[in-house]
């Protein structure tokens, strides 16, 4: 899963002085699991209303899901043994990522385009670097 | 004959194909206006224990990035 790539690198991150907080958008019920899952020790926030992913355009479609570049996407999920346990959340919706600096008031933000489309860390720190 | 119909027909599904296979591409765009960077400063969001907090809290004024979800799956 995405998550992992990211916190396998997190002490990258926290060199850099970037903190990292996941949100998803189902109920708050799953977060616990989702937590346990991929043993985040760090709070998990949900925001079911999607009013976030709205605010970022984010993509919203059921071709999203199954577009050829997100299917090839799961496949390079598959292989690399990521477990799957259902859909906690909205299934059309696809993610993002949101990249604030408060200090100079600039915000970068990722939408995918497909299923999978996920943003590396090496590119949220370049983002970040752009901000200086 | 039937052979270069087939043919170009499989040229024209591999163009279709590799088309949609690089459409709807993900984008890194920068939020420019401030009143859009304060909209989604002011977002809530719900923690586990179901507190609300927004964006701007969790921020704490330090270089933070939200990974949005696709889902908790």
């Amino acid at each position: 899963m995405h998550v992992q790539e990211v916190l396998e690198q997190k002490e990258y991150l926290n060199n850099n002085d970037i903190q990292i907080f996941f949100v998803g958008n189902g109920n708050q019920l799953f977060i616990e699991g989702f937590k346990e899952r991929n043993n985040i020790n760090n709070p998990v926030y949900t925001q079911p209303s999607l009013l976030l992913y709205e605010g970022i355009n984010a993509t919203n479609s059921a071709w999203s899901t199954i577009h050829p570049r997100a299917a090839i996407n799961y496949f390079k999920a598959y292989l690399k043994g990521e477990n799957y346990s259902g859909v906690e959340g909205d299934a059309s919706q696809q993610g993002g990522a949101i990249m604030i600096n408060p200090q100079s008031e600039q915000l970068f933000i990722y939408t995918s385009g497909v299923a999978g489309d996920n943003i590396k860390v090496k590119d949220i720190i370049n983002q970040f670097n752009r901000m200086k | 004959m039937n052979n270069k119909k087939n043919l170009l027909l499989l040229v024209f599904i591999l163009i279709a194909m590799s088309g949609w296979y690089f459409s709807s591409p993900a984008k890194i765009i920068q939020i420019e206006d401030k009143s859009d960077y304060q909209a989604i400063l002011s977002q809530a969001v719900i923690g586990e224990k179901n507190n609300i907090i927004s964006v701007a809290q969790l921020t704490n004024n330090k270089k933070t990035a939200f990974i949005l979800l696709r889902h908790f799956g």
